[in-house]
Protein backbone atom coordinates (compact mmCIF):
# COMPACT_ATOMS: atom_id res chain seq x y z
CA UNK A 1 0.00 0.00 0.00
CA UNK A 2 2.57 2.54 1.14
CA UNK A 3 4.48 1.09 -2.22
CA UNK A 4 2.00 2.56 -3.98
CA UNK A 5 1.40 6.27 -4.55
CA UNK A 6 -1.92 6.39 -5.99
CA UNK A 7 -3.38 5.40 -2.42
CA UNK A 8 -1.33 8.28 -0.92
CA UNK A 9 -2.45 10.66 -3.71
CA UNK A 10 -5.90 9.50 -3.56
CA UNK A 11 -6.65 10.15 0.20
CA UNK A 12 -4.43 13.11 -0.50
CA UNK A 13 -7.31 14.34 -3.18
CA UNK A 14 -9.89 13.00 -1.01
CA UNK A 15 -9.07 15.47 1.92
CA UNK A 16 -8.49 18.38 -0.43
CA UNK A 17 -12.08 17.72 -1.54
CA UNK A 18 -13.21 17.93 2.31
CA UNK A 19 -10.95 21.55 2.47
CA UNK A 20 -11.81 23.00 -0.68
CA UNK A 21 -15.76 22.02 -0.12
CA UNK A 22 -15.79 23.43 3.48
CA UNK A 23 -14.35 26.34 2.43
CA UNK A 24 -16.38 27.00 -0.67
CA UNK A 25 -19.42 26.68 1.66
CA UNK A 26 -17.47 29.03 4.93
CA UNK A 27 -17.23 31.33 1.94
CA UNK A 28 -20.77 31.42 1.28
CA UNK A 29 -21.68 31.43 5.03
CA UNK A 30 -19.43 34.59 5.47
CA UNK A 31 -20.98 36.15 2.69
CA UNK A 32 -24.60 36.38 2.96
CA UNK A 33 -26.19 36.42 6.71
CA UNK A 34 -29.23 35.38 6.52
CA UNK A 35 -31.33 32.89 7.46
CA UNK A 36 -30.55 30.15 4.90
CA UNK A 37 -26.52 30.62 5.62
CA UNK A 38 -27.54 29.98 9.34
CA UNK A 39 -28.33 26.67 8.55
CA UNK A 40 -25.91 26.19 6.12
CA UNK A 41 -23.22 27.01 9.26
CA UNK A 42 -25.46 24.73 11.61
CA UNK A 43 -24.18 21.38 8.79
CA UNK A 44 -20.45 23.15 9.05
CA UNK A 45 -20.01 22.71 12.79
CA UNK A 46 -18.05 19.88 14.44
CA UNK A 47 -20.90 18.41 15.71
CA UNK A 48 -22.43 17.52 11.91
CA UNK A 49 -19.00 16.78 10.80
CA UNK A 50 -19.66 12.95 10.24
CA UNK A 51 -22.76 14.06 7.86
CA UNK A 52 -20.77 16.09 6.16
CA UNK A 53 -18.09 13.74 5.30
CA UNK A 54 -21.23 11.84 3.51
CA UNK A 55 -22.66 14.36 1.81
CA UNK A 56 -19.27 14.67 -0.03
CA UNK A 57 -18.10 10.92 -0.12
CA UNK A 58 -20.50 10.53 -2.85
CA UNK A 59 -19.66 11.10 -5.34
CA UNK A 60 -16.62 13.20 -5.15
CA UNK A 61 -14.80 11.08 -2.82
CA UNK A 62 -16.40 7.43 -4.24
CA UNK A 63 -14.61 8.80 -7.80
CA UNK A 64 -11.25 9.24 -6.23
CA UNK A 65 -11.89 5.75 -5.07
CA UNK A 66 -12.82 4.46 -8.20
CA UNK A 67 -9.84 5.91 -10.20
CA UNK A 68 -7.35 4.42 -7.57
CA UNK A 69 -8.59 0.95 -7.72
CA UNK A 70 -8.64 1.29 -11.64
CA UNK A 71 -5.25 3.25 -11.78
CA UNK A 72 -3.44 0.32 -9.64
CA UNK A 73 -4.57 -2.94 -11.91
CA UNK A 74 -4.89 -1.26 -14.82
CA UNK A 75 -1.34 0.08 -14.29
CA UNK A 76 0.16 -3.18 -13.40
CA UNK A 77 -1.17 -4.84 -16.62
CA UNK A 78 0.69 -1.73 -18.65
CA UNK A 79 3.89 -1.89 -16.67
CA UNK A 80 3.96 -5.62 -16.44
CA UNK A 81 3.89 -5.70 -12.62
CA UNK A 82 1.09 -8.75 -12.74
CA UNK A 83 3.24 -10.63 -15.40
CA UNK A 84 6.32 -10.18 -12.48
CA UNK A 85 3.83 -11.14 -9.89
CA UNK A 86 2.39 -13.72 -11.19
CA UNK A 87 5.59 -15.67 -12.31
CA UNK A 88 6.74 -15.60 -8.81
CA UNK A 89 4.49 -17.97 -7.74
CA UNK A 90 1.78 -16.66 -5.58
CA UNK A 91 -1.62 -17.77 -7.32
CA UNK A 92 -3.85 -15.78 -9.08
CA UNK A 93 -6.32 -16.64 -6.64
CA UNK A 94 -3.85 -15.28 -3.62
CA UNK A 95 -2.89 -12.29 -5.69
CA UNK A 96 -6.96 -11.28 -5.94
CA UNK A 97 -7.69 -11.57 -2.40
CA UNK A 98 -4.28 -9.78 -1.02
CA UNK A 99 -5.51 -6.68 -3.54
CA UNK A 100 -9.09 -6.53 -2.40
CA UNK A 101 -7.78 -6.58 0.98
CA UNK A 102 -5.67 -3.95 0.54
CA UNK A 103 -8.19 -1.93 -1.19
CA UNK A 104 -10.28 -2.23 1.78
CA UNK A 105 -7.61 -1.18 4.11
CA UNK A 106 -6.38 1.82 2.02
CA UNK A 107 -9.97 2.55 1.97
CA UNK A 108 -9.96 2.68 5.67
CA UNK A 109 -7.30 4.88 5.94
CA UNK A 110 -8.36 7.36 3.34
CA UNK A 111 -11.65 7.16 5.45
CA UNK A 112 -10.00 7.96 8.65
CA UNK A 113 -8.11 11.18 7.01
CA UNK A 114 -11.40 12.54 5.58
CA UNK A 115 -12.96 12.61 9.01
CA UNK A 116 -9.72 13.87 10.74
CA UNK A 117 -9.66 16.90 7.55
CA UNK A 118 -13.40 17.41 7.93
CA UNK A 119 -12.89 18.01 11.73
CA UNK A 120 -10.34 20.26 11.20
CA UNK A 121 -11.97 22.19 8.49
CA UNK A 122 -15.33 22.13 10.78
CA UNK A 123 -13.62 23.35 13.83
CA UNK A 124 -11.87 26.12 11.36
CA UNK A 125 -15.95 27.44 10.51
CA UNK A 126 -16.53 27.33 14.40
CA UNK A 127 -13.53 29.59 15.10
CA UNK A 128 -13.98 31.95 12.07
CA UNK A 129 -17.60 31.83 13.07
CA UNK A 130 -17.23 32.32 16.80
CA UNK A 131 -19.25 28.81 17.58
CA UNK A 132 -18.71 26.90 20.09
CA UNK A 133 -16.92 23.66 19.48
CA UNK A 134 -19.19 20.99 20.63
CA UNK A 135 -18.12 16.89 19.15
CA UNK A 136 -20.78 14.74 17.45
CA UNK A 137 -22.12 11.62 19.89
CA UNK A 138 -19.96 8.76 19.16
CA UNK A 139 -22.10 6.10 17.79
CA UNK A 140 -23.78 8.25 14.87
CA UNK A 141 -20.54 9.06 13.92
CA UNK A 142 -18.82 6.01 14.26
CA UNK A 143 -22.08 4.49 12.02
CA UNK A 144 -21.09 7.51 9.23
CA UNK A 145 -17.28 6.07 9.15
CA UNK A 146 -18.33 2.75 8.38
CA UNK A 147 -21.00 3.53 5.84
CA UNK A 148 -17.88 5.87 4.30
CA UNK A 149 -15.72 3.24 4.53
CA UNK A 150 -17.83 0.87 2.80
CA UNK A 151 -19.37 3.13 -0.29
CA UNK A 152 -15.37 3.96 -0.78
CA UNK A 153 -14.29 0.42 -0.47
CA UNK A 154 -17.68 -0.33 -3.18
CA UNK A 155 -16.04 2.42 -6.03
CA UNK A 156 -12.62 1.24 -5.37
CA UNK A 157 -12.93 -2.45 -5.94
CA UNK A 158 -15.48 -1.72 -9.12
CA UNK A 159 -12.37 0.35 -10.26
CA UNK A 160 -10.46 -2.36 -9.82
CA UNK A 161 -12.04 -4.87 -11.52
CA UNK A 162 -12.77 -2.20 -14.00
CA UNK A 163 -9.02 -2.12 -14.48
CA UNK A 164 -8.63 -6.19 -14.84
CA UNK A 165 -11.49 -6.48 -17.59
CA UNK A 166 -9.63 -3.63 -19.36
CA UNK A 167 -6.21 -4.45 -18.51
CA UNK A 168 -5.33 -0.99 -19.04
CA UNK A 169 -6.07 2.12 -16.35
CA UNK A 170 -7.55 4.34 -19.42
CA UNK A 171 -10.10 2.77 -20.39
CA UNK A 172 -11.13 1.45 -16.89
CA UNK A 173 -10.90 4.88 -16.02
CA UNK A 174 -13.22 6.61 -18.43
CA UNK A 175 -16.03 3.21 -18.36
CA UNK A 176 -15.80 4.01 -14.61
CA UNK A 177 -16.51 7.73 -14.09
CA UNK A 178 -18.97 7.95 -17.05
CA UNK A 179 -20.87 5.29 -15.40
CA UNK A 180 -20.96 6.65 -12.32
CA UNK A 181 -21.39 10.50 -13.30
CA UNK A 182 -23.12 10.09 -16.15
CA UNK A 183 -25.01 6.70 -16.99
CA UNK A 184 -26.34 5.69 -13.71
CA UNK A 185 -27.79 8.96 -13.45
CA UNK A 186 -29.47 9.07 -17.02
CA UNK A 187 -31.05 5.61 -16.29
CA UNK A 188 -32.26 6.71 -12.52
CA UNK A 189 -34.25 9.21 -14.02
CA UNK A 190 -35.40 7.94 -16.80
CA UNK A 191 -36.71 4.84 -14.62
CA UNK A 192 -38.51 7.16 -11.82
CA UNK A 193 -40.20 8.90 -14.12
CA UNK A 194 -41.80 5.71 -15.49
CA UNK A 195 -43.22 5.38 -12.29
CA UNK A 196 -43.46 1.45 -11.81
CA UNK A 197 -39.95 0.62 -13.33
CA UNK A 198 -38.82 3.16 -10.20
CA UNK A 199 -37.59 0.00 -8.40
CA UNK A 200 -34.57 -0.36 -11.40
CA UNK A 201 -33.15 2.39 -9.42
CA UNK A 202 -32.47 0.09 -6.40
CA UNK A 203 -29.88 -2.27 -9.17
CA UNK A 204 -27.64 1.04 -9.03
CA UNK A 205 -24.83 0.72 -6.32
CA UNK A 206 -24.49 4.62 -6.63
CA UNK A 207 -28.41 5.20 -5.71
CA UNK A 208 -27.29 2.78 -2.67
CA UNK A 209 -24.55 4.64 -1.62
CA UNK A 210 -26.63 7.69 -1.42
CA UNK A 211 -29.35 5.92 0.51
CA UNK A 212 -27.11 5.00 3.06
CA UNK A 213 -24.80 8.25 3.35
CA UNK A 214 -28.42 9.96 3.75
CA UNK A 215 -29.56 7.84 6.13
CA UNK A 216 -26.76 8.31 8.62
CA UNK A 217 -26.84 11.72 7.71
CA UNK A 218 -29.81 12.29 9.12
CA UNK A 219 -31.70 13.73 5.94
CA UNK A 220 -30.38 16.95 5.86
CA UNK A 221 -27.94 17.74 3.59
CA UNK A 222 -28.44 14.85 0.92
CA UNK A 223 -30.87 15.87 -1.60
CA UNK A 224 -33.16 12.80 -1.80
CA UNK A 225 -33.87 11.54 -5.62
CA UNK A 226 -34.31 7.93 -7.17
CA UNK A 227 -35.72 5.16 -5.04
CA UNK A 228 -36.33 4.96 -1.37
CA UNK A 229 -34.08 2.56 0.17
CA UNK A 230 -33.32 1.99 3.62
CA UNK A 231 -30.59 1.79 5.07
CA UNK A 232 -30.33 -1.82 5.87
CA UNK A 233 -31.15 -2.41 2.34
CA UNK A 234 -28.36 -0.20 0.92
CA UNK A 235 -25.52 -1.75 3.39
CA UNK A 236 -26.51 -5.34 2.13
CA UNK A 237 -26.82 -4.14 -1.55
CA UNK A 238 -23.45 -2.31 -1.69
CA UNK A 239 -22.02 -5.54 0.19
CA UNK A 240 -23.19 -7.57 -2.63
CA UNK A 241 -21.90 -4.90 -4.93
CA UNK A 242 -18.57 -5.42 -3.51
CA UNK A 243 -19.11 -8.87 -3.89
CA UNK A 244 -19.86 -8.89 -7.21
CA UNK A 245 -16.92 -6.34 -8.02
CA UNK A 246 -14.58 -8.69 -6.44
CA UNK A 247 -15.74 -12.14 -8.24
CA UNK A 248 -15.81 -10.33 -11.96
CA UNK A 249 -12.68 -9.48 -11.00
CA UNK A 250 -11.33 -12.78 -10.17
CA UNK A 251 -12.97 -14.67 -12.57
CA UNK A 252 -11.67 -12.51 -15.36
CA UNK A 253 -7.95 -12.66 -13.51
CA UNK A 254 -7.69 -15.83 -13.38
CA UNK A 255 -9.34 -17.38 -16.72
CA UNK A 256 -7.67 -15.05 -19.49
CA UNK A 257 -4.00 -15.19 -20.42
CA UNK A 258 -1.20 -12.68 -19.15
CA UNK A 259 0.12 -11.14 -22.28
CA UNK B 1 -4.67 -29.82 -19.55
CA UNK B 2 -3.57 -32.69 -17.50
CA UNK B 3 -0.24 -32.08 -15.18
CA UNK B 4 2.78 -34.76 -16.17
CA UNK B 5 4.23 -36.44 -12.89
CA UNK B 6 8.05 -36.65 -13.00
CA UNK B 7 9.62 -39.99 -11.77
CA UNK B 8 13.07 -38.43 -13.75
CA UNK B 9 14.59 -36.11 -11.40
CA UNK B 10 17.24 -35.10 -14.44
CA UNK B 11 14.51 -33.26 -16.49
CA UNK B 12 13.18 -29.99 -15.61
CA UNK B 13 11.01 -29.38 -18.64
CA UNK B 14 8.82 -31.62 -20.40
CA UNK B 15 6.06 -30.71 -22.78
CA UNK B 16 4.02 -33.11 -24.61
CA UNK B 17 2.15 -31.53 -28.00
CA UNK B 18 1.87 -28.74 -26.48
CA UNK B 19 -0.35 -26.32 -28.05
CA UNK B 20 -1.99 -22.79 -27.99
CA UNK B 21 -5.15 -21.77 -30.39
CA UNK B 22 -6.41 -18.35 -29.80
CA UNK B 23 -9.96 -17.65 -30.74
CA UNK B 24 -9.60 -15.95 -34.01
CA UNK B 25 -8.55 -19.38 -35.31
CA UNK B 26 -4.52 -18.69 -34.79
CA UNK B 27 -2.93 -21.38 -33.61
CA UNK B 28 0.27 -19.85 -31.87
CA UNK B 29 2.29 -22.86 -30.64
CA UNK B 30 1.23 -26.46 -32.74
CA UNK B 31 2.50 -29.74 -30.83
CA UNK B 32 5.46 -28.50 -29.01
CA UNK B 33 7.16 -31.60 -27.60
CA UNK B 34 10.53 -30.68 -25.59
CA UNK B 35 12.71 -31.43 -22.70
CA UNK B 36 15.03 -29.38 -20.76
CA UNK B 37 17.41 -31.47 -18.65
CA UNK B 38 18.67 -30.40 -15.44
CA UNK B 39 22.04 -28.71 -15.29
CA UNK B 40 21.72 -27.87 -19.10
CA UNK B 41 21.21 -24.54 -21.27
CA UNK B 42 18.99 -24.92 -23.82
CA UNK B 43 18.84 -22.43 -26.43
CA UNK B 44 15.22 -21.83 -27.84
CA UNK B 45 15.43 -20.49 -31.66
CA UNK B 46 13.09 -19.36 -33.91
CA UNK B 47 12.04 -16.36 -36.00
CA UNK B 48 9.80 -13.53 -34.79
CA UNK B 49 6.24 -15.05 -34.47
CA UNK B 50 7.39 -18.37 -34.56
CA UNK B 51 6.01 -19.55 -31.10
CA UNK B 52 8.86 -18.86 -28.83
CA UNK B 53 7.46 -16.15 -26.16
CA UNK B 54 3.96 -18.01 -26.49
CA UNK B 55 5.61 -21.51 -24.88
CA UNK B 56 7.55 -19.46 -22.54
CA UNK B 57 4.24 -18.01 -21.64
CA UNK B 58 2.71 -20.87 -20.90
CA UNK B 59 6.15 -22.84 -19.35
CA UNK B 60 5.53 -20.06 -16.60
CA UNK B 61 1.74 -20.45 -16.73
CA UNK B 62 0.66 -16.43 -17.51
CA UNK B 63 -1.05 -18.62 -20.66
CA UNK B 64 -3.03 -21.35 -20.52
CA UNK B 65 -2.36 -24.27 -23.23
CA UNK B 66 -5.26 -25.19 -25.25
CA UNK B 67 -3.86 -28.72 -26.03
CA UNK B 68 -1.00 -31.19 -24.89
CA UNK B 69 1.23 -31.74 -21.22
CA UNK B 70 3.64 -29.92 -19.33
CA UNK B 71 5.42 -30.50 -16.45
CA UNK B 72 7.70 -27.45 -15.08
CA UNK B 73 10.31 -28.17 -12.23
CA UNK B 74 8.25 -30.87 -11.14
CA UNK B 75 4.61 -29.51 -11.43
CA UNK B 76 2.01 -28.01 -13.82
CA UNK B 77 3.25 -24.72 -15.35
CA UNK B 78 1.74 -22.13 -13.05
CA UNK B 79 1.36 -24.03 -10.12
CA UNK B 80 2.90 -21.57 -7.13
CA UNK B 81 4.89 -24.72 -5.96
CA UNK B 82 6.90 -25.14 -9.32
CA UNK B 83 7.34 -21.53 -9.74
CA UNK B 84 8.90 -20.75 -6.70
CA UNK B 85 11.80 -22.93 -8.22
CA UNK B 86 12.19 -21.30 -11.54
CA UNK B 87 13.22 -17.38 -12.32
CA UNK B 88 12.19 -16.23 -15.47
CA UNK B 89 11.88 -12.97 -17.45
CA UNK B 90 9.40 -13.23 -19.88
CA UNK B 91 9.19 -10.78 -23.03
CA UNK B 92 10.99 -7.55 -21.09
CA UNK B 93 10.91 -6.99 -17.26
CA UNK B 94 7.96 -5.91 -15.89
CA UNK B 95 8.71 -3.02 -12.64
CA UNK B 96 7.21 -0.27 -11.17
CA UNK B 97 8.44 2.72 -12.95
CA UNK B 98 8.74 5.01 -9.56
CA UNK B 99 10.88 3.13 -7.45
CA UNK B 100 14.37 2.44 -7.67
CA UNK B 101 15.95 -0.55 -8.88
CA UNK B 102 16.56 -1.83 -5.43
CA UNK B 103 13.61 -1.19 -4.12
CA UNK B 104 11.81 -3.30 -6.77
CA UNK B 105 13.88 -6.17 -6.14
CA UNK B 106 13.20 -6.42 -2.58
CA UNK B 107 9.64 -5.67 -3.55
CA UNK B 108 10.14 -8.97 -5.50
CA UNK B 109 12.41 -10.32 -1.95
CA UNK B 110 9.08 -9.70 -0.41
CA UNK B 111 6.75 -11.78 -2.52
CA UNK B 112 8.77 -14.56 -2.54
CA UNK B 113 10.09 -14.61 1.21
CA UNK B 114 13.31 -14.34 -0.35
CA UNK B 115 16.17 -12.20 2.51
CA UNK B 116 16.92 -8.97 1.72
CA UNK B 117 20.46 -9.73 1.91
CA UNK B 118 20.37 -11.68 -1.69
CA UNK B 119 18.93 -7.86 -3.61
CA UNK B 120 22.78 -6.55 -3.55
CA UNK B 121 24.02 -9.67 -4.40
CA UNK B 122 22.20 -10.09 -7.32
CA UNK B 123 22.91 -6.76 -8.18
CA UNK B 124 26.20 -6.78 -7.80
CA UNK B 125 26.23 -9.70 -10.18
CA UNK B 126 24.30 -8.36 -12.72
CA UNK B 127 26.46 -4.90 -12.56
CA UNK B 128 24.18 -3.01 -11.07
CA UNK B 129 25.12 -2.02 -7.46
CA UNK B 130 26.05 1.52 -8.09
CA UNK B 131 22.76 2.71 -10.05
CA UNK B 132 20.50 0.55 -7.95
CA UNK B 133 19.26 4.23 -6.16
CA UNK B 134 17.77 5.77 -9.59
CA UNK B 135 14.41 4.89 -10.34
CA UNK B 136 13.24 2.06 -12.65
CA UNK B 137 11.79 4.33 -15.28
CA UNK B 138 14.94 6.25 -15.95
CA UNK B 139 16.87 2.67 -16.32
CA UNK B 140 18.80 2.48 -20.01
CA UNK B 141 16.92 -1.01 -21.68
CA UNK B 142 20.21 -2.36 -20.98
CA UNK B 143 19.90 -2.02 -17.03
CA UNK B 144 16.08 -2.82 -17.21
CA UNK B 145 17.05 -6.03 -18.79
CA UNK B 146 19.53 -6.63 -16.72
CA UNK B 147 16.93 -5.73 -13.49
CA UNK B 148 14.97 -8.52 -15.12
CA UNK B 149 17.43 -10.90 -14.52
CA UNK B 150 18.42 -9.97 -11.26
CA UNK B 151 14.54 -10.53 -10.38
CA UNK B 152 15.11 -13.97 -11.98
CA UNK B 153 17.90 -14.96 -10.04
CA UNK B 154 17.26 -13.26 -6.64
CA UNK B 155 15.85 -16.89 -5.41
CA UNK B 156 18.60 -18.67 -6.43
CA UNK B 157 16.14 -20.82 -8.63
CA UNK B 158 16.73 -24.45 -10.02
CA UNK B 159 15.72 -23.24 -13.53
CA UNK B 160 16.27 -19.55 -15.22
CA UNK B 161 13.77 -18.68 -18.26
CA UNK B 162 15.29 -15.99 -20.23
CA UNK B 163 13.00 -14.38 -23.19
CA UNK B 164 15.15 -12.26 -25.56
CA UNK B 165 17.40 -10.85 -22.69
CA UNK B 166 18.76 -8.82 -25.79
CA UNK B 167 15.55 -7.43 -27.73
CA UNK B 168 15.91 -3.66 -27.87
CA UNK B 169 19.55 -3.33 -26.73
CA UNK B 170 22.41 -1.53 -28.53
CA UNK B 171 25.42 -2.68 -29.26
CA UNK B 172 26.98 -2.13 -25.88
CA UNK B 173 23.99 -3.27 -24.00
CA UNK B 174 24.35 -6.74 -25.91
CA UNK B 175 27.69 -7.24 -25.21
CA UNK B 176 27.06 -6.88 -21.42
CA UNK B 177 24.38 -8.87 -21.52
CA UNK B 178 26.17 -11.72 -23.64
CA UNK B 179 28.47 -11.86 -20.92
CA UNK B 180 25.85 -11.70 -17.94
CA UNK B 181 24.79 -14.51 -19.41
CA UNK B 182 27.70 -16.74 -20.30
CA UNK B 183 28.71 -15.81 -16.03
CA UNK B 184 25.04 -17.39 -15.02
CA UNK B 185 26.12 -20.51 -17.54
CA UNK B 186 29.26 -20.59 -15.66
CA UNK B 187 27.33 -21.27 -12.45
CA UNK B 188 25.76 -24.40 -13.80
CA UNK B 189 22.59 -23.55 -13.40
CA UNK B 190 19.30 -24.47 -15.51
CA UNK B 191 18.82 -22.15 -17.98
CA UNK B 192 16.20 -21.29 -20.94
CA UNK B 193 17.53 -19.31 -23.19
CA UNK B 194 15.01 -17.76 -26.22
CA UNK B 195 16.84 -15.67 -28.09
CA UNK B 196 18.06 -14.53 -31.76
CA UNK B 197 21.76 -14.40 -30.86
CA UNK B 198 22.57 -17.45 -33.06
CA UNK B 199 26.62 -17.16 -32.17
CA UNK B 200 26.27 -16.54 -28.66
CA UNK B 201 23.54 -19.49 -28.54
CA UNK B 202 25.73 -21.61 -30.39
CA UNK B 203 28.46 -20.90 -28.08
CA UNK B 204 27.39 -21.55 -24.68
CA UNK B 205 23.67 -23.65 -25.49
CA UNK B 206 24.64 -27.38 -24.91
CA UNK B 207 21.36 -28.10 -26.88
CA UNK B 208 18.55 -26.01 -29.03
CA UNK B 209 15.47 -26.39 -30.23
CA UNK B 210 14.36 -24.74 -33.34
CA UNK B 211 10.19 -23.07 -33.46
CA UNK B 212 9.00 -22.20 -36.83
CA UNK B 213 5.18 -21.48 -37.28
CA UNK B 214 4.89 -22.97 -33.82
CA UNK B 215 5.94 -26.16 -34.51
CA UNK B 216 9.58 -27.71 -33.18
CA UNK B 217 11.42 -28.49 -36.03
CA UNK B 218 14.34 -29.82 -34.43
CA UNK B 219 15.59 -30.32 -30.59
CA UNK B 220 19.27 -31.45 -30.96
CA UNK B 221 22.83 -30.73 -29.04
CA UNK B 222 24.89 -28.11 -30.75
CA UNK B 223 26.88 -30.69 -32.50
CA UNK B 224 24.02 -32.81 -33.33
CA UNK B 225 22.41 -29.46 -34.86
CA UNK B 226 25.87 -28.25 -36.70
CA UNK B 227 26.34 -31.48 -38.55
CA UNK B 228 29.72 -32.58 -39.75
CA UNK B 229 32.11 -30.68 -40.63
CA UNK B 230 33.12 -30.79 -44.31
CA UNK B 231 35.50 -29.17 -46.94
CA UNK B 232 34.77 -26.50 -49.07
CA UNK B 233 36.49 -26.87 -52.93
CA UNK B 234 37.06 -24.16 -55.21
CA UNK B 235 38.25 -25.65 -58.82
CA UNK B 236 37.66 -24.67 -62.33
CA UNK B 237 35.99 -25.87 -63.99
CA UNK B 238 33.87 -26.43 -61.73
CA UNK B 239 31.13 -28.40 -63.38
CA UNK B 240 34.10 -31.21 -64.14
CA UNK B 241 35.46 -30.89 -60.30
CA UNK B 242 31.80 -31.65 -59.05
CA UNK B 243 31.26 -34.33 -61.24
CA UNK B 244 34.78 -36.06 -60.52
CA UNK B 245 34.44 -35.93 -56.45
CA UNK B 246 31.23 -37.13 -57.08
CA UNK B 247 31.81 -40.30 -58.99
CA UNK B 248 34.80 -41.01 -56.46
CA UNK B 249 33.27 -40.05 -52.84
CA UNK B 250 29.40 -40.14 -53.69
CA UNK B 251 26.77 -38.06 -55.19
CA UNK B 252 25.24 -37.53 -51.14
CA UNK B 253 28.81 -35.97 -50.29
CA UNK B 254 29.12 -33.67 -52.71
CA UNK B 255 26.84 -30.75 -52.70
CA UNK B 256 27.17 -27.29 -55.06
CA UNK B 257 27.14 -24.18 -53.15
CA UNK B 258 27.85 -20.17 -54.35
CA UNK B 259 30.12 -21.43 -56.68
CA UNK B 260 32.08 -23.81 -54.72
CA UNK B 261 31.47 -27.48 -54.06
CA UNK B 262 31.27 -29.04 -50.41
CA UNK B 263 32.16 -32.28 -49.70
CA UNK B 264 30.60 -33.87 -45.80
CA UNK B 265 33.71 -35.29 -45.27
CA UNK B 266 36.80 -34.88 -42.36
CA UNK B 267 38.84 -31.90 -42.85
CA UNK B 268 42.08 -34.20 -42.82
CA UNK B 269 41.03 -35.64 -45.68
CA UNK B 270 42.12 -32.33 -47.64
CA UNK B 271 44.69 -33.62 -49.38
CA UNK B 272 43.11 -36.44 -51.06
CA UNK B 273 40.88 -34.31 -53.01
CA UNK B 274 43.01 -32.08 -53.53
CA UNK B 275 45.18 -34.69 -55.38
CA UNK B 276 42.30 -36.41 -56.84
CA UNK B 277 41.76 -32.67 -58.55
CA UNK B 278 44.94 -31.97 -60.16
CA UNK B 279 45.50 -35.93 -61.31
CA UNK B 280 42.57 -35.17 -63.33
CA UNK B 281 43.91 -31.52 -64.77
CA UNK B 282 41.86 -29.08 -63.01
CA UNK B 283 43.11 -25.96 -61.76
CA UNK B 284 42.98 -26.13 -57.69
CA UNK B 285 41.98 -22.27 -56.11
CA UNK B 286 41.20 -23.83 -52.73
CA UNK B 287 40.75 -26.39 -50.93
CA UNK B 288 39.70 -25.65 -46.84
CA UNK B 289 37.90 -26.83 -44.01
CA UNK B 290 34.56 -25.53 -42.79
CA UNK B 291 32.39 -25.66 -40.66
CA UNK B 292 28.56 -25.47 -40.71
CA UNK B 293 27.51 -22.21 -38.21
CA UNK B 294 24.28 -22.13 -35.88
CA UNK B 295 23.33 -19.52 -38.18
CA UNK B 296 23.20 -21.49 -41.63
CA UNK B 297 21.58 -24.36 -39.64
CA UNK B 298 18.87 -21.84 -38.21
CA UNK B 299 18.22 -20.38 -42.10
CA UNK B 300 17.59 -23.99 -43.58
CA UNK B 301 15.51 -25.03 -40.85
CA UNK B 302 13.43 -21.73 -40.43
CA UNK B 303 13.16 -21.74 -44.28
CA UNK B 304 14.06 -18.00 -43.90
CA UNK B 305 16.15 -16.55 -46.54
CA UNK B 306 19.95 -15.39 -45.04
CA UNK B 307 20.71 -12.23 -45.57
Amino acid sequence: MVRRPAFMVGAALQMATMVVTYSALGYQVAQHANGQSGRLLTTLLPDRFPQMVGVIAYPACAAVALVVGALWTGSDYGWGTLKTTLTLGPGRINVMLARAVTITLSCGVATLAVFAMAAICSVGVAAFNDQPVTWPAYMPSLQAGVATWLVLTCYAQLGLALGVVFRQPAAALGVGLVYLAIFEGIVVSFVTGLGSYAWVGKLFDGQNAAALLRAVGNGQTTPAAGPAIGPGEATLALALFLLAWLVVATVFQCTRDVT
Amino acid sequence: MAATTFGDMDTLIETHGLTKRYGNGVTAVDGVTMTVRRGEVYGFLGPNGAGKTTTLRMLVGLVKPTGGTACVAGFSPGDPRGLRRIGSMIEGPGFYPYLSGRENLRVVADYTATDQKRVDEVLDEVDLLSRAHRKFGTYSMGMKQRIGVAAALLKDPELIVLDEPTNGLDPQGMAEMRKLVRDLVSDNRTVLLSSHLLGEVEHICDRVGVIRAGRLVKEASVEDLLGAQGVLVQAEPIDDAARILASVWGESIVTRQNGHIRLRTEPSRSWEIAAQLVQAGLRVNEVRPVDRSMEEAFFQLTGEKQG
